[in-house]
């Protein structure tokens, strides 16, 4: 019998809680899956050959030939004959009847007490769902094939009744599932609003729970019917469950086992039958699973080719020096471009800001400058540090600058630390990659690294793990893992975002000390214009995938070259008037598939004119030439007062 | 820590009444003729009386099961209605087999499982996609066509490796192995996939994290972050999910038993249960389920060392 | 990446490392169980299908192989050769008196029992008076009383003639299998030590049930220079190709096999002994009609007769390792009757007629139950249901996995017929097993009193004696005429030996393999 532990996945669970993707998008994707269909239809023809037989079978599967006994297989019978001269197609095909019956039974029986007393405990909770839980616990430790082998001893080989233990032995999976999603769903508010309004318990689960239940238990009873079907094979192989002459598949196996040495042929039918099988179910739940997770994310609408940038595009004449040189960089997934023609830089000691909203592209650039944006992702341009371009440089190039030439801290400390090492584990490992020292040595500066980054008691910190820090603390230990490689651009994507302001503060200053003790150039992202006035020296406003405007903090504030900035920094409430609305900029973010062919600002800007968004918009040098600008009115604003 | 365990240890003695309690309740449902399939067809019927009260088979179901409760508690698991020995003794020479065959098969289907389920992570998409299949071919052969299989090609054919019997490590180490080759195979294969699926989900799990994309970015090589970092996190959930494959695998070993000829506690339960030989069953169940409880407390203790999260409080 | 071809590296010479090993291991383990052929056999293994009821010899089963575990410590009083000649064992002597009212027996001299004790008149008494209470053998039914009459000399009265003693006492017959006192006191120990004054005894330590049962040669067996070797185990190894490998390697020397491995025996370079030793068919318990009226009829049993194809379904069933029969002795021994095998010559239209005659041209129905066990029942029982059919006889079969449900069955008065098999034995044994009231099948108490009648009179003589084989033939005839029951295939018992070990012949007379008398070839 196969023993396969079924689990509820991550996606499972996942699933539950997202209220899973609509049915037709789960259907699509399963029938791209190639093998997946393919194993779909190869079951759904054996149910139909089973179901049919007494129609297609050649012959009567208790028809003895005893002239033609363990012939293999021959025209009269294509998959030979047994040592009663029986077809075996015709067995297979009458056997395959009471086979997939008896699963059929189990699975039943499994699915619906499963999926009831799940649903009811999952939802009730309380005393009931703790009593379920110890006995579901008891039921799955059970070794299940003693209690079959009692029930069949006991009642003679009845079939139903062994099948019947052996779906209320499999009752735990599906209640798993089923529990679990009613819980999911019991914790969301909406459910209280329900109640609230009066609808009944009865009413929720079947509006509400239901239909984000129904991808995770059918992979579950899928991959179910896959043990279920191998362990009654094995059963009816060790003759338990089946009442001779008829037919069945296991009992065909061990048939085939006392003629081994006349007619070894007769292993094969039987058992691939019952292999693919098997093997046709656990694809079909893989390829529900892939299949659902597919429908679930955000679907990549196909994207109509967008036309090239003309080549005026080119007179981006943006062009700074710096120990990090950003020229150029754009980043298309697939065929949707997200990021276009970034120029950036930083020299040493000094820290560039990199500002916008959300989904306007600052991270995914920070994550083309790190290259850790994966396959799906095509990046051109250069990105040029310590003389080199990165994007053409070997992987073992590239490998060789991380840590030690660029390094990176992110938005959430609590994930961005492997939760199954303590602190000095992983930064000793980060040391010993980059100086290669010795135990002394690395403990040494790891003592060192922690101090710098303002964490008193070094040592005891050094042995937590990272879930017994605080925010403050994980954040510290993150950049001191950053900094381990003594890296000379520090690349900080929201390093204060997920931290209490009083955290920020601190967290800046840091960055602060490190910047001018030790020269190091930080490129920090955030959509937090205050952040960027207390720490930056350069800022570079991006909106919808490109820079739209880049200089100096003091120069930016005191007049915007954009009115993309300009609106920003009229939106922040701490320059608000009391007593009159806040002043948000209408409309929304184009986004990638959506960018218009002239000025991507266009739709909400308040100066716009036709000619804006007739051609593509070039980042040139404005002003004193010490700051670039992507707008062609860029006089009226920098006139502007 | 500590805690833990002995709360796990106290569940599993509930484990250790219900279940016996269960197979008196079944049999309990059938009134069986045990005597009779022991004197055999020319019994008189005051002979079967007779031996029927001399096995206490006329008592209550009830009774006999608290019995029967009572006497375990001793290490009296009562004697074979059919060779009257006792259980004990019946099962001592058993458990050394069964234990050979379903620890192998863990050994083997953990370790083989945990690296196909990394190698299967592979960057080479399609390397990565050929070891899943061949992983999930493993679910797909049940274990007794995989055992007869085995038994044509190597010890029919091939005559390589010993079709049947077991030759105790005490007497020979490497008969003892050669021996149990065959069956742990047939019996792991399945148990390999299991692991080698849910290490893959963990993997690619982990493998996706902040963490492991905030070590790479600052100089962690790949390697490192597979095998260490990602193994590690991969490592605990998986483990979590060996003790529901044990079970299955405990399972699976009365099928393997029975084809290889192991004179384990898997081949003697389907043979009691062909006699209805209820003491010894009762026996077996109880062995069966010591065993899972014994497996599940030592992945409980492995959890917390794999999972800090988990440790202390 | 570097580090990836790196790890595939180590992976690969990890894996290849493994390989090297587990080859290494296999070989070391084939090469040591490979036997040496040269040097003489001092311990033998025998390879059984299935362990014994119990090791208590007056509750253990009949033929191969339950009784080999209690024929190799345990001596009997009679001893019978592989042609079923009788020869003193614990017995010297014995005789009926001429009112055959009673059996006297003279015992040998100083036997001792495996723990010391003596052999004594009282000692056999006592052992056959618990045989007596405890056996479901029917050898010892009609004694009256058993009595020392000497110091070694014991008197079995009879109540009624019954010239079934000497084959009661043999070592088949297993009810003069001698138990010493100390087992007799207490019985429970019976069943996990021996007890006896076989040429071995049991190894309580080395044995494990139901897998391997160790035995030692008896050092106070009274004729130490037949013992052949010094261990003697019983494996049990429930498949058949297992014990073909078994074989092959060394592992085992001698193995009781079915049908289905026999031409792979031989390919192999093995021995297979055989002879015709039980035949097996469906026997009609319902002759009085009480369950389904059509079997009183004597025309529908013997339709039932004709419509098997003897030659097909033997063939199918047993290839060459059985013959067609319609009779219930084996050729060549009393009772048998050549001129009865063209009786029932396959002839489905006839059967059909007679059917018709009988009153049953619609043709009928009935349950047959299937007894699990020896010789493929079930694959017979399904071969003949298919020929049945095809005279319009319509049957359904039910087949219990454990034979304590067989036997529910059995009693549950549901059933008229059952398919069986059965030793062939010395006639009136056979006879008495089937067709009188009572008998060991007829569990519907049936009574035919032309068959009773002739069991008087076969008892009224000495078996072996022409007056004696006169009456088996007359009443073989006038049960397989009066298709009492429907017998199929005479069944040979194959035993596949490898070639260290010689004398393991055994013959349709005595077909039982036993295994005191095997020896080392060299």
């Amino acid at each position: 019998m196969t023993n396969v532990a079924i689990t509820s996945s991550a996606a499972d669970e996942a699933g539950l809680k997202d209220g899973g993707g609509s049915r037709i998008r789960t259907l699509r994707e399963f029938v791209r899956r190639p093998l997946a269909f393919a194993a779909a239809i190869f079951l759904f023809a054996v149910i139909i050959a089973v179901v049919a037989a007494p129609i297609i079978a050649p012959f009567d599967p208790l028809a003895q030939d005893l002239n033609h006994t363990l012939s293999g297989p021959t025209a009269l019978h294509p998959l030979g004959t047994d040592q009663l001269g029986r077809d075996v197609l015709s067995r297979l095909l009458w056997g395959g009847r009471t086979t997939l019956l008896g699963v059929g039974e189990a699975l039943a029986v499994a699915f619906v007490v499963g999926l009831v007393a799940g649903l009811i405990t999952g939802f009730v909770g309380g005393t009931t769902d703790t009593v379920t839980s110890r006995i579901v616990e008891i039921v799955m430790a059970i070794p299940a094939i003693v209690v079959l082998l009692m029930v069949y001893s006991l009642t003679n080989n009845d079939s139903n009744a062994g099948m019947l233990a052996l779906g209320l032995l499999s009752v735990p999976t599906i209640l798993r599932v089923a529990r679990g999603a009613a819980r999911a769903v019991r914790s969301e508010t909406f459910i209280s609003a329900s109640e609230v309004v009066g609808m009944s318990k009865a009413r929720i689960i079947r509006r509400h729970v239901l239909p984000n239940i129904w991808g995770p238990i059918i992979v579950n009873t899928a991959v179910l019917a896959a043990v279920i079907l191998g362990v009654q094979g094995g059963l009816n192989y060790l003759n338990l469950g089946v009442k001779p002459p008829a037919p069945s598949w296991g009992g065909m196996v061990a048939e085939a086992q006392t003629n081994l040495q006349l007619q070894p042929f007769l292993i094969f039918p039987s058992g691939l039958t019952i292999a693919l099988t098997i093997a046709a179910f656990i694809l079909i739940a893989d390829g529900l699973r892939d299949a659902t997770t597919a429908a679930r994310s955000r679907s990549t609408t196909p994207q109509q080719a967008q036309p090239p940038a003309p080549a005026l595009d080119a007179t981006d004449t943006a062009h700074r020096e710096g120990v990090l040189q950003v020229q150029n960089l754009s980043v298309k997934f697939g065929q949707l471009e997200v990021v276009r023609r970034v120029n950036v830089s930083v020299a040493k000691g000094e820290t560039l800001g990199i500002v916008g909203e959300s989904g306007c592209g600052k991270s995914v650039t920070a994550s083309a400058i790190l290259d850790s944006l994966g396959r799906s992702a095509t990046v051109t341009g250069t990105i040029v540090f310590d003389g080199k371009d990165l994007n053409t440089a070997t992987r073992k190039e590239r490998a060789g600058i991380r840590g030690s030439g660029i390094a990176s801290i992110s938005q959430d400390p609590m994930v961005s630390l492997d939760p199954s090492f303590s602190v000095a584990s992983q930064l000793k490992e980060l040391i010993k990659v980059h100086d290669h020292s010795d135990k002394r040595a690395t403990h040494a500066r790891m003592v060192e690294l922690l101090t710098e980054v303002g964490l008193p008691n070094p040592e005891a910190i050094a042995r937590r793990y990272p879930h017994e820090l605080s925010g403050g603390m994980a954040q510290r230990v993150s950049i001191a893992c950053a900094l381990a490689g003594r890296p000379r651009v520090l690349i900080a994507d929201e390093p204060t975002t997920a931290l209490d302001v009083t955290i920020q503060g601190e967290i800046l200053s840091l960055l602060r000390r490190l910047r001018d003790e030790q020269g190091m150039a930080i490129v920090l992202i955030t959509h937090d214009l205050g952040v960027v006035a207390d720490l930056c020296d350069r800022v570079a406003v991006m909106y919808a995938g490109e820079v739209v405007e880049d200089a100096t903090v003091e120069a930016l504030f005191a007049q915007p070259a954009h009115p993309y900035t300009r609106a920003l920094i009229d939106a922040n409430p701490i320059v608000a008037t009391r007593g009159e609305p806040l002043k948000a900029i209408p409309g929304v973010v184009p986004a990638p598939a959506d960018w218009p062919i002239g000025c991507h600002f266009y739709d909400r800007c308040p100066i716009a004119t036709l000619a804006c968004a007739q051609s593509p918009i070039a980042l040139i040098p404005v002003g004193d030439g010490e700051r670039d600008s992507r707008c062609i009115h860029v006089d009226e604003l920098i006139g502007a007062k | 820590m500590l805690r833990r365990v002995g709360l796990r240890v106290l569940g599993s003695l509930a484990l250790l009444i219900v279940v016996p309690a269960i197979t008196f309740l079944i049999q309990s449902l059938t009134p069986s003729n045990v005597a009779a399939s022991i004197l055999g067809l020319g019994a008189t019927n005051t002979q079967i009386a007779a031996l029927n009260h001399q096995l206490g088979l006329d008592q209550p179901a009830i009774v006999r099961y608290f019995e029967w409760l009572v006497g375990s508690l001793h290490g009296d698991l009562g004697n074979s209605y059919v060779t009257n020995q006792a259980v004990t003794t019946i099962l001592a020479p058993r458990i050394g087999v069964s234990l050979s065959l379903v620890i192998g098969a863990l050994l083997v289907f953990t370790i083989v499982g945990l690296l196909l389920g990394v190698l299967s992570t592979n960057q080479n998409r399609a390397v990565g996609r050929i070891i899943d299949i061949v992983s999930s071919a493993g679910i797909a052969i049940p274990n007794f066509w995989l055992g007869v299989i085995l038994i044509g090609i190597f010890s029919v054919q091939l005559n390589v490796l010993p079709a049947t019997g077991y030759v105790p490590a005490a007497t020979s180490a490497s008969l003892w192995i050669a021996s149990l080759v065959l069956p742990v195979v047939a019996l792991a294969f399945g148990g390999i996939t299991a692991v080698a699926k849910q290490t893959r989900d963990q993997m690619l799990i982990a493998l996706d994290s902040p963490y492991i994309r905030s070590l790479r970015v600052n100089g962690v090589p790949d390697l490192s972050l597979t095998y260490r970092h990602a193994l590690r996190n991969a490592a605990g959930p998986t483990v979590t999910v060996l003790g529901l494959i044990f079970v299955g695998a405990l399972s699976g070993s009365v099928v393997v038993e029975n084809i290889f000829v192991l004179p384990g506690l898997g081949s003697q339960a389907v043979q009691s249960a062909t006699q209805h030989d209820l003491p010894v069953i009762q026996g077996i169940a109880l062995y069966f389920t010591i065993i899972v409880v014994v497996v599940n407390v030592l992945i409980d203790i492995v959890i917390p060392i794999l999972n800090p999260k988990v440790r202390a409080a | 990446m570097k580090s990836q071809s790196r790890t595939r590296k180590l992976l690969a010479i990890a894996g290849s490392a493994s390989t090297i090993a587990l080859v290494a291991v296999a070989l070391a383990g084939c090469s040591s169980t490979s036997g040496s052929k040269t040097t003489t056999l001092t311990s033998m293994t025998l390879a059984a299908p299935n362990g014994p009821n119990s090791l208590d010899p007056a509750l253990n089963g009949n033929g191969t192989p339950l009784i080999w575990y209690t024929q190799l410590d345990y001596a009997p009083l009679i001893d019978r050769d592989q042609n079923g000649k009788a020869h003193p064992d614990l017995a010297t002597s014995w005789h009926y008196t001429s009112d055959r009212l009673s059996f006297v027996i003279e015992l040998r001299k100083g036997v001792k029992f495996s723990d010391g004790e003596a052999l004594t008149a009282d000692s056999v008494v006592n052992s056959l008076e618990y045989n007596k209470k405890n056996s479901t053998f029917p050898y010892l039914s009609n004694v009256s009383t058993i009595t020392a009459t000497g110091p070694l000399e014991v008197t079995i009265a009879l109540s009624t003639p019954d010239p079934l003693l000497p084959y009661g006492l043999d070592q088949e017959g297993q009810e003069g299998d001698i138990i010493a006192p100390e087992g007799l006191k207490n019985p429970k120990l019976l069943t996990t030590e021996s007890f006896g004054a076989g040429e071995y005894v049991l190894d309580t330590s080395s044995t494990i049930s139901n897998s391997a049962y160790v035995y030692t040669a008896n050092p106070k067996y009274w004729d130490k220079k037949s013992v052949n070797f010094k261990k003697f185990t019983i494996k049990v190894i429930a498949d058949d190709n297992s014990t073909l490998a078994a074989l092959r390697s060394g592992q085992v020397q001698a193995a009781q096999i079915n049908s289905n491995t026999a031409a792979a025996g031989k390919a192999a370079g093995l021995t297979l002994e055989t002879a015709n030793s039980a035949f097996v068919g469906v026997y009609f318990a319902d002759i009085e009609g009480k369950i389904n009226p059509a079997f009183a009829n004597v025309k529908v049993r013997q339709a039932l007769n004709l419509a098997i194809n003897r030659p097909s379904v033997t063939k199918a069933l047993y290839g060459t390792t059985a013959t067609p029969t319609d009779q219930y002795a084996a050729k060549g021994t009393p009772g048998y009757v050549a001129s009865l095998e063209k009786l029932y010559a396959y002839n489905a239209t006839k059967a059909k007629a007679l059917l018709a005659e009988a009153g049953y041209a619609n043709g009928l129905s009935f349950p047959l139950l299937v007894q699990p066990g020896a010789l493929n029942q079930n694959l017979l029982a399904q071969s003949m249901v298919q020929d049945w059919k095809a005279i319009g006889v319509n049957v359904t079969l039910t087949a219990p996995t454990a034979f304590s449900d067989y036997v529910t069955d059995l009693e549950s008065g549901k059933y008229p017929a059952t398919t069986y098999n059965f030793y062939y034995s010395n006639h009136l044994t056979v006879m008495q097993g089937q067709f009188t009231k009572p008998a060991l099948y007829n569990f519907l108490g049936y009574d035919d009193s032309k068959a009773n009648a002739f069991a008087t009179q076969e008892r009224s003589s000495d078996i072996g004696t022409a007056a004696n084989n006169a009456v088996a033939a007359k009443f073989e005839t006038y049960v397989v005429e009066q298709a009492l029951a429907d017998p199929v295939s005479s069944a040979d018992t194959l035993m596949l030996t490898s070639k260290t070990i010689k004398n393991v012949q055994f013959s349709s007379a005595f077909p039982i393999p036993d295994p005191t008398k095997w020896e080392p070839a060299n």
